[in-house]
């Protein structure tokens, strides 16, 4: 029995390709956990393992959209399968055996909980992961599965003795046992035969071996049966523990779409797999939570396999980077965007080589860390993906960080990678617009009438003004 | 007739006495390599082996040969299993002797026995159906085979096999109530499925598919008191069959013979190598037979490097840096210069390791090696230690060279590091010349590291090769050559090293 609330079939999360740091994620889970340890691990979990298949996506956007219509219902779902896990968590005394049955014992309250909450809400979830969830609910965990579970923890016990099958072993040793149903009170037909066999061991009383080796031989006969219970009550924990996080997933989003709207910020479900990527109102939802507002930006790239973004600094460029890559990111994990409307095709792989703060300086060791990690990039990137790059290769001159940029970007674009590249390289933005190659989008930083940067990014050519060094060129004339 | 060495091609005995370690082991890391081959083979035994470099080209083939098959997983598989056999036979008799409840002790016995003749027979028959082409690992198969064949070794495991498969049929139940435990016949009719019952009613709720069976673990200790109460009963239940087990273990106490013994130890002296050498080789470290000779003082190798350190920088996942060897015709010395830390010292061993290596019939490290079999490898390397006694450093060393010197023959290999640099560069420059008059008149091979960079230019018969610095400063590597070189990086080279050219992207990139 699996929740599917993530994953319609057997899905299996695929591997990771962005990097959280870089497109700023620690910010998007704190807001959609508000606290909630377990909310920012399943909010994290999911959103660094984006999906590809749009019928995958459509399975999450349906399962999202009855959570942003029962918001309260959901919540208290989840607030039942923490509760579960909880609860369990708490039962650590004893030893291995009559842990897994009293956690067994428990399951099944835990269960019938599960099952009535379930029931008295199904009626308003449409979504087929919802609505196979509950079914499930419905069927599996029926009073008398649930009657039937309790009457063999019962018997568990033992309380009549043990009765077992065996053969000899290594050392002749007993072993390969095999459990018989336990006997029932005093003279039960099963046991009968060892009373005609006459063959019995009495474990001597005044012998310390023996006071531990009966116990053992004790566990020994049980470990199957004990192995049984344990993985029993995992597979228990493990169905509340996956409801919990999938679960813990679509109430973060809840946490998120609240506190977004509250800001009075739009946001939509995305169109998936529209070849030509298109945004209204696209803004960057961790500094909009931060700064209790956000500027939107508009995009319309065509098919373009280029989006270069040159400008001024502090001109908005790399928060609009990162809006291009969370909601790319957002959309592939099922989410809703930060936008008043955002279509976009699927990314396989969303990958990012961003400027670290400490590859300011130029020297040949900072350039080969960044050449290193463009590799490491190559190395995982296939036809189809996204990549951001934000500053890269400025650690070298521009005469050398333009040329090998030029060549990856180049490279990339050929083989169907989309690229977005912000850049202070005047040298590189000039070739690639030289080039006049029609897949090759140009934004730049707006200002507005007076000159000062409106934090919008709009279509325009690169501009040798952008650049500092040409800056201190024109003021203070060629050196 | 009885079973053929693999190691000296004869019936008799060689080798076995300990030999000691010889003096240059320690200069060129040979020990380092030699422990680790040993820890690798799993018997301290096989040291000796490794002291004893060979001086006919025939017994350097044969051994090589040996070497090829067992580079065939399949081969080493069959040679792999028969080892830990042995072993676990050794091991598993002693502890065998503190058993002290029989009904226990015979059936370990009898376990042991058929692990054993398991092993000797699979040899026999895995070398059989292997590829193996060599003629010792196929006059070990011939004689392994007579062996198995032989009444001694059918009795023993005919014996032990029908004992093995009576015991198998065993069946009975179990009761345990309160402090008693009662043994009767197994009831065939009862239903024993109680633990899959459990598992069916909670298996709807596995997230996982289910994991493999897992297996019954063996008790490690002998049986406590109730098992061995228990075992009592048990025995008490099948007389006859606990009567003959404890006969067999009477009747077959010294089974195991001798000549598998060392059987098993030659063995272990290629496959302690091999192994050794395997993660070197996963490193992308090459390794090649050597043609070997047992004139002329040829040398040709190309991608040498100190097994020692390549096999530390594999363990961190590294790899050694390699340098091309080469003496043609009349040359015979090799003055290595060139700045510090450049791999001279390196170089040095690697030289003489191949020399030693190639002479045990060993894969060594480097490709296209041509060399020859030296009577004697001799080494003087710097010491940092000072000798504390009645000569300086400068007299011992010479005194050393003189003893090297006096001993050496045409034959012999030497090699020098670093000498003589406690005294000044003008007499260092002096006493150099003069030795390496001696060494040339000798006219062995001998690779000299010396900072004194005129040395090749004081005969025609001496080479200079200079440690030279590749790559950029973050990614230095050096490699000692017989001229140097120079190169600045460009930024597109840089790229070019990262594979990140226009070019090496298209081909990188997955379609």
């Amino acid at each position: 029995m699996r929740p599917g609330l993530l994953f319609a079939g057997d899905g299996a999360a695929p591997p990771a390709d962005a990097d959280a740091d870089d497109l700023q994620l620690d910010g998007l889970w704190a807001a959609m956990a508000r606290g909630d340890e377990g909310l920012y691990a399943a909010s994290r979990t999911v959103t660094l393992a984006p999906l590809t298949d749009p019928a995958a996506i459509a399975h999450r956007q349906r399962v999202l959209g009855d959570c942003l219509e029962n918001p309260s219902a959901v919540r208290s779902l989840h607030a039942l399968a923490t509760e579960a896990v909880t609860e369990q968590q708490r039962i650590f005394h004893g030893a291995t055996f009559s842990r897994s049955l009293r956690m067994l014992e428990q399951s099944c309250g835990q269960l019938r909980r599960l099952r009535d909450l379930a029931s008295g809400h199904a009626r308003a979830f449409r979504s087929p992961g919802f609505t196979r969830l509950f079914a499930s609910l419905r069927t599996e965990l029926d009073e008398d599965y649930l009657r039937g579970a309790e009457a063999l923890l019962d018997q568990l016990q033992f309380e009549h003795g043990i009765l077992a099958e065996a053969r000899l072993g290594p050392g002749n040793s007993s072993t390969g046992f095999r459990l018989h149903e336990p006997p029932g009170k005093g003279r039960d037909p099963s046991v009968r035969r060892f009373r005609k066999s006459g063959l019995t061991f009495t474990a001597p009383a005044d012998n310390e071996e023996s006071w531990r080796a009966l116990p053992a031989f004790r566990n020994h006969v049980l470990a199957d049966v004990s192995r049984a219970a344990a993985d029993s009550a995992a597979h228990v924990r493990d169905f509340f523990l996956a409801l919990r996080d999938e679960l813990g997933f679509y109430v973060g989003c809840l946490n998120l779409a609240e506190s977004l709207t509250g800001l009075g910020l739009p946001i939509c479900m995305p169109q998936v797999g529209d070849p030509a990527p298109s945004a209204r109102n696209l803004y960057e939802p961790c500094l909009a939570l931060l700064r209790g507002g956000a500027v939107g930006n508009d995009l319309d790239a065509a098919g373009a396999a280029l989006i270069m973004v040159t400008g001024t600094n502090r001109g908005g460029k790399s928060t609009f980077l990162r809006s291009v890559g969370t909601a790319q990111l957002m959309m592939q994990c099922g989410m809703f965007v930060p936008a008043r409307r955002f279509a976009a095709p699927v990314a396989h792989g969303i990958f990012t080589h961003f400027r670290r703060e400490e590859d300011r300086s130029m020297s040949s060791g900072k350039l080969d860390e960044e050449l290193a990690r463009m590799s490491a990039v190559v190395d995982r990137l296939s036809p189809g993906a996204l990549l951001l790059c934000n500053e890269s290769f400025a650690s070298t001159n521009e005469r050398e960080g333009s040329d090998i940029a030029a060549e990856i970007i180049r490279a990339l674009t050929g083989l169907g990678v989309r690229v977005v590249f912000v850049t202070h390289l005047y040298d590189l933005a000039r070739r690639m617009h030289a080039d006049a190659d029609p897949g090759r989008l140009f934004l730049t930083t707006e200002r507005d009438a007076g000159g000062e940067p409106t934090f919008r990014i709009v279509p325009g050519e690169p501009s040798p003004t952008a650049h500092a060094r040409d800056l201190y060129t024109r003021v203070f004339g060629d050196a | 007739m009885g079973v053929r060495s693999i190691l000296f091609e004869t019936l008799e005995h060689a080798g076995e006495p300990g030999v000691a370690e010889p003096g240059h082991f320690r200069d060129l890391n040979l020990d380092q390599i030699v422990r680790a081959a040993t820890e690798a083979a799993g018997a301290e035994a096989v040291a000796p082996y490794f002291r004893r470099p060979l001086r006919d080209p025939g017994l350097v083939a044969f051994r090589q040969h040996i070497f090829r098959d067992l580079e065939d997983p399949a081969v080493r598989r069959v040679a792999e299993r028969f080892t830990a056999s042995v072993a676990r036979t050794r091991t598993r008799l002693e502890a065998l002797a503190r058993r002290k409840h029989p009904p226990q002790a015979h059936r370990w016995f009898l376990e042991i026995v058929l692990d054993y003749t398991a092993a000797v027979s699979g040899l026999a028959e895995g070398l059989d159906t292997s590829a193996a082409t060599s003629p010792g690992l196929r006059a070990l198969r011939d004689d392994v085979a007579e062996h198995v064949r032989a009444a001694p070794f059918g009795a023993l495991r005919e014996g032990a096999r029908r004992l093995r498969d009576r015991l198998g049929e065993v069946r009975y139940d179990i009761l345990l109530r309160g402090d008693q435990a009662g043994v009767a016949p197994h009831d065939e009719d009862g239903r024993f499925d109680y633990t899959e019952r459990v598992l069916a009613t909670f298996e709807r709720f596995r997230q996982e598919p289910p994991p493999e069976e897992h297996e019954d673990t063996a008790p490690a200790l002998g049986l406590d008191v109730v098992e061995a109460g228990i075992l009592d009963l048990v025995a008490e239940l099948f007389p006859a069959l606990f009567g003959d087990l404890a006969a067999f273990h009477g009747a077959h106490r010294d089974f195991v013979s001798a000549e598998i013994v060392r059987a098993d130890r030659e063995l272990r002296f290629y496959l302690g190598y091999l192994a050794f050498l395997a993660p070197v080789r996963e490193a992308g470290m090459p390794t090649c037979y050597p043609a070997v000779s047992a004139t002329g003082g040829e040398l040709l190798a190309r991608d040498v490097y100190d097994l020692a350190l390549a096999a530390k920088l594999a363990a961190d996942g590294g790899r050694a840096v390699t340098n091309d060897l080469r003496l043609d015709g009349a040359e015979r010395v090799l003055v290595v210069s060139g700045p510090n830390q450049g791999g001279k010292t390196t170089l040095a061993r690697a030289f003489g390791q191949l020399h030693h290596l190639a002479a045990l019939g060993c894969p060594v490290p480097g490709q296209e090696v041509r060399i020859f079999l030296p009577d004697r490898v001799f080494t003087h390397f710097e010491r940092r230690e000072t000798f504390g006694g009645l000569a300086s450093k400068l007299e011992e060393e010479l005194l050393r060279m003189r003893t090297i010197l006096e001993h050496a023959t045409p034959r012999s290999v030497i090699v020098l590091n670093e000498i003589l640099s406690s005294t000044t560069p003008d007499d260092a420059r002096l006493l150099s010349e003069a030795l390496l008059a001696s060494i040339v008149r000798l006219d062995a091979p001998c690779l000299w590291v010396s900072f004194v960079d005129e040395l090749s230019l004081m005969s025609p018969t001496a080479v200079s090769m200079v440690g030279t610095v590749a790559g950029d400063s973050t990614t230095r590597t050096y490699k000692v050559v017989r001229r140097p070189a120079d190169g600045r990086a460009h930024a597109l080279a840089i790229a070019e090293r990262h594979g990140l050219t226009h070019a090496q992207i298209i081909g990188r990139v997955r379609r």
